[in-house]
């Protein structure tokens, strides 16, 4: 008999000996907590219900429990309250009075105990090429957290759609079970206090206590020695019990320095996927719906050149996208045209992007690969020559958008066909090898630093 | 049950016990009060299954007893308070009150359907003197939520650290807050949310007392304790499940306005100000100048504008309130002055005393179209 039924034995019995107003005024809210070695513990709803079901129902709840379960010794009574779900994410902020304009605090949305944002949600996360991989696993775990993917490690650059992801799982998730959501600075930092006000008991229970742990950019533990051990141990506790964990970061694990092997191998041991940069399309799909969220009407040709112009990060894209909001608001009647919009966005658009020739590429690149300059536009056909060419061939191509010929001009007097394929099996590398995406990428990243 | 009593105290228990009764139709004698005569006392109970209060009345008692009876019609027979001695005395189920040439029976309620109020003795107490306490409560209490949408806001924040306490409350448009740095006797933290209901029912069986006392706080089982020292008064309630917001990350830091204004003359004016108001409930403050300018008026009433003197740093700015949100915060502002900070544009603004540090009051403006 399970304690439900048990209850539900108790209660009919109880319903026949007393009034409707009595029994429906101290029996509501009441179950049974716990059974265990002959004693149960009934949850009571409050201090009031616990006194009266003492003195007034007492032999009345023993007798009806042995009458079905004769091993029953004692009966307690426990005050109990079912934990009210966290406020079910509003779609108003809060009641305003009348519909006067009464501005709301903002921050105070903010689930103070899952630090989640309610705006990042599923529904308004914009799916394409670049991040579908990455939805569909957040989508699984949000519907069968614990079982599919554990853990679920998210990496990718800046301003993509992590912490939307992240906390969209966290928000889905927070309805029925019991989610935390904080950077891995948070957690750093709580671990410290903790250590050093000696409650490191009550830092445990609050972590490992917890169905769901999500950390936003967990490469920043890298280094933190004592951090990344307590996060060692916080990890299995959680893992062995099948608790979801979700982490993200802007690189995979094998790219984190300093981060422990243990930790590494773990999180590798989950499902990792990345979100890329998003393509022409989904960031044309983007401004349109957060322009349908700033209920904001602009022409399809001013989207149509923020989302041409504006390729790296989606947090880029909302600026741009604020700042002609603002201006057609303010300067042009709420109609601007394409003209006044590039005017605008010059100064975000035509940024100094330090104008870099394919002198630099070729630079760059053989001072990474460790050889010369002459080797690269040389004949040698060794492959520790031959990869560095083609990565010459494919950057001048993707950066500089170079047509064929002329990079195969450029570098020795080489058939354009010889660029094409070059430039293809680059690419095919990139989606089959991670590791040499990064390597890409660090190349990138110098060719635009000095 | 026989007793003797002086009519101002029994009335003026009875006012704010009544408060608590309320009207269940699943347990109507939650509507009563509970009376029992032992020892030297009177005790007087009244719940409503959420909250419980019991006061102790100083009362020359012949024979111990107990009652439970409506309050309504007890203090109505009592009428205005005064000096003289009432008589109670119970026969059978019915009670009977002399008081000099007047005299009146009242039906009396079965004492066993009353129900128990939980008598708790927390391991722990905190200790604040009421003269500090109740004010701080009062001064905080209109700014709790009336929606239930966020029932987390529809009670008072209570916080008691060993060197500090504060009482908060917030509806998500304005918040007040009465931070008192000072020790506690608190060795444990405690946080939790009080409920209106409680809160106001302290409020009210505090200040009804004349004498200034120490408020014994404690917490224990999802149940908040609240006594004076010899428990003459004893009120228990359960807590508000949840977590506050931590709402000290919107108290902003950096202002672009900051005024110091008289309080009064401001106060008359926004009154005043609101009268003309729409049923928007809009009075725009503007500060240009050294001169704030309180307009109203896009009603069908008429129209109002005030301009007074005032101190400024930083720019000129122009905002629109809620009328009454602002007289709220102002009433509870301590001095001649006030200090008036504007944050930004669509931001809170910071209402506080000149000389007094303690109580701060944040608006949300009204946005304008």
């Amino acid at each position: 008999m399970t304690e439900q039924e048990l209850w539900q034995a108790v209660l009919t019995d109880i319903e026949v000996q007393t009034s409707r107003a009595n029994f429906i005024t101290w029996f509501r809210n009441t179950y049974v907590a716990s059974r265990k070695n002959g004693v149960v513990s009934v949850a009571v709803p409050n201090g009031f219900t616990r006194e009266w079901l003492q003195s007034k129902y007492h032999k009345a709840i023993l007798k009806s429990l042995r009458n079905t379960t004769p091993e029953v010794k004692e009966v307690r009574y426990v005050i109990e309250t079912k934990k009210a779900p966290p406020s079910a994410v509003p779609t108003r902020p809060a009641i305003a009075p009348t519909d006067s304009g009464q501005l709301a605090f903002e921050e105070l949305n903010v689930n103070q105990s899952t630090n989640l944002n309610p705006k990042y949600t599923f529904d308004s996360f914009i799916v394409g090429p670049s991040n579908e991989l990455a939805h569909a696993a957040a989508l699984s775990v949000s519907k069968k957290p614990g079982t599919v993917y554990n853990p679920l490690f998210i990496y990718g650059g800046v301003g993509l759609g992590k912490t939307h992801l992240l906390q969209s799982i966290g928000n889905t998730l927070a309805q029925t079970k019991n989610v935390a959501y904080l950077s891995s600075e948070r957690f750093t930092n709580d671990f410290i206090s903790s250590v050093q006000e000696g409650s490191m008991e009550s830092f445990k229970n609050k972590y490992r206590k917890k169905d769901v742990l999500i950390i936003d950019d967990i490469q920043f533990i890298a280094g933190k020695e004592q951090t990344q051990e307590e996060f060692f141990h916080t990890f299995n506790a959680l893992h062995e019990q099948n608790k979801q964990i979700i982490l993200s970061s802007d690189r995979p694990p094998r790219a984190i320095p300093t981060l422990e092997d243990r930790l590494r191998s773990r999180f590798e041991g989950g499902m990792l996927v990345d979100i890329g940069y998003p393509d022409y399309e989904t960031r044309l799909a983007i401004l349109q719906a957060k322009g349908k969220e700033k209920e904001a009407v602009l022409r399809a040709e001013v989207l149509e050149y923020i989302a041409h112009n504006i390729q790296k990060n989606v947090r880029e894209l909302e600026g741009a996208l604020n700042l002609i909001v603002a201006s057609s608001k303010q300067l042009y009647d709420n109609d601007i045209s394409l003209e006044q919009a590039k005017k605008t966005l010059s100064h975000l658009i035509g940024r100094p992007q330090k104008p870099i020739g394919f002198q630099h590429i070729i630079k760059t690149v053989s001072q990474f690969y460790e050889i010369s300059e002459a080797d690269i536009l040389g004949k040698n056909r060794k492959q520790e020559v031959v990869l560095p060419r083609q990565v010459v061939m494919f950057l001048m191509r993707d950066e500089l958008r170079n047509s064929y010929p002329s990079i195969g001009e450029k570098l020795g007097g080489r058939d354009h066909t010889t660029v094409m394929h070059a430039c293809s099996k680059i690419e095919k590398s990139l989606q089959k090898n991670e590791g040499f995406e990064d390597e890409l990428n660090l190349i990138k990243q110098q060719l635009y630093s000095d | 049950m026989n007793f003797l009593i002086k009519k101002n105290i029994f009335i003026r228990a009875l006012s704010y016990i009544e408060g608590i009764t309320s009207r269940n139709t699943n347990l109507p004698i939650l509507a009563s009060v509970h009376m029992r005569a032992k020892g030297k006392n009177i005790i007087i109970s009244a719940t409503n299954l959420e909250l419980g209060v019991i006061v102790s009345l100083p009362a020359q008692v012949v024979t111990e007893g107990d009652g439970v009876v409506a309050p309504r019609i007890l203090s109505s027979f009592l009428g205005q308070p005064s000096d003289t001695i009432i008589e109670v005395i119970k026969k059978d189920s019915s009670l009977f009150l002399k008081e000099q040439k007047r005299s009146a029976t009242i039906q009396l309620e079965g004492e066993e359907d009353f129900p128990i109020i939980p008598s708790i003795s927390p391991k722990e107490e905190a200790v604040i003197p009421s003269l500090r306490f109740i004010p701080a409560l009062e001064r905080v209490v209109g700014s709790v939520s009336v929606s239930e949408a966020k029932p987390e806001l529809t009670g008072v924040f209570l916080s008691l650290q060993p060197r500090e306490w504060v009482v908060a409350a917030t509806d998500g448009f304005r918040l007040s807050e009465v931070r008192v740095g000072q020790a506690s006797g608190v060795v444990s933290p405690l946080q939790c949310i009080i409920p209106l209901r409680c809160a106001q029912a302290i409020i009210k069986v505090f200040r009804g007392k004349e004498l200034e006392e120490d408020v014994f706080i404690g917490y224990e089982d999802n149940q908040f304790i609240v006594r004076n020292e010899d428990r003459s008064v004893y009120i228990v309630s359960k807590v508000i499940e949840g977590e506050y917001p931590g709402y000290t990350s919107i108290i902003p830091t950096q202002f672009i306005t900051i005024c110091t204004i008289p309080k009064g003359e401001f106060l008359q004016n926004v009154k005043s100000a609101g009268l003309f108001a729409s049923r928007a409930n809009t009075v725009r403050i503007e500060i240009e100048g050294d001169k704030a300018h309180i307009t109203s008026g896009e009603g069908d009433v008429g129209s109002f504008i005030a301009s007074m003197d005032i101190e400024k740093s930083g720019e000129n700015c122009s905002l629109v309130f809620n009328h009454h949100y602002l007289i709220d915060g102002l009433q509870n502002i301590q001095g001649e002055k006030f200090s008036f900070k504007v944050s930004k544009k669509d931001g809170p603004a910071l209402l506080s005393g000149v000389d007094e540090k303690h109580y701060l009051y944040l608006i949300m403006p009204i946005r304008e179209t």
